[in-house]
C-alpha cells in the first residue's frame, strides 16, 4: 500500500503468505497510521489475517497505556471485520531503554505459540526519520528531555526484515501527517494520540517529540484543522461539525460513519452494542431527544428536570433510580445487549429524522 | 476481614454465597487495599471465586490505566491461585462525573452474562470518607483542581446511596478516612509496593502534582499513619528510594508484599500450584 504526498511517499505493504501482523503501538501518530494502513490492506485484499498490537507502559511513559488503548479501541470499531488482539505490559521500573525488547518478547511469544516463521509473522514499527530539511528548528526546553532518535538509523532499521519491518524509517513525520489527512484520519489521531515524552506531564509542548509533532502539523495541516493552544481537540473538532456518532472509528466523517454502520451490521461487535448503552448512560439522551424507551415488556423513562430514571419492569413495581444501571438490574426479562440494540435503533431513527 | 489500626478499624468482609467479586479499580491506594483484602479472604476462606476488576480511563484521568494495570498485574502475581479478570474502558470524552456508571455498566455486563444476581455478585468500591478531623489542613493550590466529593463529608454520608454492604454495590470503607487505609497498608506489609505503584493525583496535566486536594490528602495520611523512616523522599523516585533505603531486592517486587518472606511465600505457593497456576503470568 503506497501513498504519494507532497512531502514524500509513504509505503507499508503486507507481503504474500503472511499469517498475521503485529504492530508496536506506542500511543503516537506514527504507529497508529501504520496500524490503519495494515488493517486497510487486510480488508481491501481480503487477507483474512489477524492483527496483534503490543504496548509497553512504564514509570516515565504512563500515558502510553491510555493513548494506545484509544488507538486500538477506535481501530477495532473501524475494522469490525478484522480480529485485533491487544497486548499490554506495564511496569513500575525504568524500562525506557529495553522497551523494544519487551515488545519483541510479546511478539516472540505469539509467534512461537502459533508456530509461525519470522517470514509469516512480523513485528511492525512505526519509527520515522528525524525531520528532513532545515525547517524544523528545535528550541531547547528547560530541564532534561528525551533526546531524538539517532540521526541516521537507516542502516540498522531495515524496511522489511526477517521478523520485523520499519517501513517508515526513511520518511519524516510530515509524510505521516499528510497521509492522515489523505486517509481522513487526522481529526481522530490529533485527538487520541500523544507524542510527549516528558516524565512529569502528559503534554508538555516543549520536549523534542512535542516540538516535532507541532512542526509536522504546522507544515502540513490546513489552518482550519489546526487546534489552537487554548483549545481541546475534541470540542474543537465538534464545533467544526464532527458529530459524536462519527467518532466511533478512526475516520471522523459522515461517509465513513455510514460505511461503518453497514460493516458493523455484517460484523457485530459485542462491545459495540454495549457502547450504545454506555452512551445513553453518558447523557446523550439529551442530544437525541429520547426520554422513554421500551425495555423487554416494560420501559424506562428519564425525567430531564429531576434527572431521575423511572423503571417500569413487567410484573414489578415502578422504581425511581438515580443511575441508569440501577434500573437495568430490575429488568429480569432482558439482557443488557438487547437493551443496547434498542437504544441504538432509537438513536439512529432520531438522526434519520 | 478486619484490621485494627490506631485510627480506626478497616473492615471488608465477603458475605456468604458470593459467586464472584467485582471491584472498581482506580489506580489509587484505597481500591488497591480493598482488592488485596478481598483476595486474601478468597484464599484464606477457600472461597474459590473469581474477581472482576473494572478500570475506567478518560481524558482527565489518563494515568488510571497505567496505575490500575500495575495494581492488577502485581495482585495477579501475589495471588496466582485466584482467577483475576480485568476489563478496561477508555474514552477521550469528559466523563468524570459519571465514571462510576461506566464501572457499573461493565459490572452489569458480567452479572448478566453469568446469570448472577446482585446479592451473589456485587461491585465493590474503595471509596473512603474525607478527613475526619482538623489535622488535615488543605493548602489551596495555585491552579484549578478537582474538588473533594461533598458526598464523602464525614457525618453527611448517605448510606442509602453508598451502602457499606448493599445489593449490587458495597462501599465498606465509606465511614473511615485515608489514615485508616494507609495504616492498614503499612500493617499488611504492602506499603512499599502500594506507595510506588498507586497514584492519587487528579491533576489533568501532570502525573503527580503534589498539590491537588487528593495529593495533599495522601500526603497527610502518610504523615499521620506511617513511621517517618518509611516516608517517601521528595524529589526521589519512590522505586529508587525504597529500593535503596530498604534494600528491596528486584526479585521481591513481583507481588505486592515486597519483603523476602513475601517473596519466599509466593515461590512456595507457585511450587505447590505447579501447572495449575490460574493467572498466566
Amino acid at each position: 500500500m503506497k501513498l504519494k504526498t507532497k512531502y514524500g511517499t509513504i509505503e507499508a505493504t503486507i507481503e504474500p503468505n503472511t499469517k498475521a501482523v503485529m504492530v508496536s503501538v506506542s500511543g503516537g501518530m506514527d504507529s497508529a497510521t501504520l496500524l490503519y494502513m495494515l488493517c486497510k490492506q487486510i480488508r481491501d485484499n481480503k487477507l483474512g489475517i489477524p492483527v496483534y498490537t503490543g504496548t509497553v507502559s512504564y514509570n516515565y511513559d504512563r500515558a502510553a497505556h491510555y493513548n494506545a488503548s484509544l488507538v486500538v479501541k477506535h481501530m477495532q470499531r473501524e475494522f469490525p471485520d478484522i480480529t485485533i488482539h491487544a497486548k499490554f505490559w506495564a511496569g513500575e521500573d525504568f524500562v525506557g531503554k529495553v522497551k523494544t525488547p519487551l515488545v519483541e518478547t510479546m511478539y516472540s511469544d505469539i509467534r512461537l505459540k502459533n508456530g509461525w516463521t519470522q517470514q509469516e509473522f512480523k513485528l511492525w514499527w512505526g519509527l520515522t526519520a528525524n525531520p528532513q530539511g532545515d525547517s524544523f528548528k528545535f528550541v531547547d526546553p528547560d530541564g532534561s528531555y528525551v533526546t531524538p532518535r539517532d540521526a541516521d538509523h537507516s542502516n540498522e532499521k531495515t524496511l522489511y526484515g526477517k521478523g520485523f519491518c520499519n517501513p517508515f524509517a526513511l520518511i519524516d513525520k510530515r509524510v505521516i501527517v499528510a497521509a492522515q489527512l489523505e486517509y481522513g484520519l487526522f481529526e481522530c489521531f490529533r485527538t487520541i494520540t500523544n507524542s510527549c515524552t516528558s516524565i512529569k506531564e502528559y503534554e508538555c509542548q516543549q520536549c523534542w517529540w512535542c516540538q516535532e509533532r507541532r512542526w509536522a502539523i504546522e507544515q502540513v495541516v490546513p489552518e482550519e484543522l489546526k487546534v489552537p493552544d487554548d483549545s481541546q481537540p475534541l470540542p474543537y473538532f465538534q464545533e467544526r461539525g464532527v458529530k459524536p456518532e462519527w467518532r466511533a472509528g478512526v475516520r471522523w466523517n459522515e461517509q465513513a460513519y455510514q460505511e461503518r454502520l453497514s460493516m458493523t451490521a455484517k460484523h457485530p461487535l459485542e462491545e459495540d452494542t454495549i457502547e450504545w448503552a454506555k452512551r445513553y448512560i453518558e447523557g446523550q439522551y439529551d442530544d437525541v431527544g429520547v426520554n422513554r424507551f421500551k425495555l423487554g415488556k416494560g420501559n424506562i423513562s428519564f425525567d430531564t428536570a429531576t434527572r431521575l430514571f423511572t423503571a417500569n419492569p413487567e410484573g414489578a413495581e415502578q422504581v425511581v433510580c438515580k443511575e441508569m444501571h440501577q434500573c437495568l438490574a430490575l429488568f429480569s426479562d432482558v439482557d443488557i445487549i438487547d437493551c443496547a440494540r434498542k437504544l441504538r435503533l432509537l438513536h439512529e431513527t432520531y438522526h434519520e429524522k | 476481614m478486619e484490621i485494627n489500626t490506631k485510627f480506626g478499624i478497616l473492615e471488608a468482609t465477603i458475605p456468604e454465597g458470593q459467586k464472584g467479586v467485582g471491584i472498581a479499580i482506580s489506580g489509587g491506594m484505597d481500591s488497591a487495599t480493598l482488592f488485596y483484602m478481598i483476595c486474601k479472604q478468597i484464599r484464606d476462606r477457600k472461597l474459590n471465586i473469581p474477581v472482576y476488576c473494572y478500570v475506567v480511563a478518560y481524558d482527565y484521568d489518563r494515568g488510571s490505566l497505567y496505575n490500575g494495570g500495575l495494581v492488577i498485574k502485581h495482585m495477579r502475581k501475589e495471588f496466582p491461585d485466584i482467577k483475576i479478570h480485568a476489563q478496561m474502558f477508555v474514552t477521550t470524552e469528559a466523563i468524570g462525573h459519571i465514571k462510576a456508571s461506566f464501572a457499573g455498566a461493565m459490572y452489569h455486563d458480567t452479572l448478566r452474562k453469568n446469570k448472577w444476581t446482585g446479592t451473589e455478585f456485587r461491585l465493590w468500591y474503595g471509596l473512603t470518607s474525607n478527613p475526619q478531623d482538623d489535622s488535615f489542613q488543605f493548602q489551596e493550590p495555585k491552579e484549578w483542581y478537582v474538588t473533594p466529593d461533598s458526598a464523602r463529608t464525614p457525618g453527611k454520608i448517605d448510606l442509602r446511596a453508598k451502602p457499606r454492604y448493599g445489593i449490587g454495590a458495597c462501599h465498606p470503607f465509606v465511614l473511615v478516612d485515608k489514615r485508616v487505609i494507609v495504616a492498614a497498608v503499612h500493617e499488611l506489609d504492602l506499603w512499599y509496593c502500594f506507595d510506588t505503584i498507586t497514584n492519587s493525583c487528579t491533576n489533568i496535566k501532570q502525573y503527580d502534582c503534589g498539590e491537588c486536594w487528593w495529593c495533599q490528602e495522601r500526603s497527610w495520611a502518610t504523615k499521620c499513619a506511617v513511621p517517618k523512616e518509611d516516608w517517601p523522599r521528595e524529589g526521589v523516585q519512590k522505586l529508587i528510594h525504597y529500593g535503596s533505603q530498604k534494600d528491596i531486592d528486584k526479585l521481591w517486587r513481583d507481588g505486592v508484599v515486597w519483603t523476602k518472606e513475601g517473596y519466599l511465600a509466593r515461590q512456595e505457593l507457585l511450587k505447590k500450584l505447579g501447572n495449575t497456576v490460574t493467572n498466566n503470568t
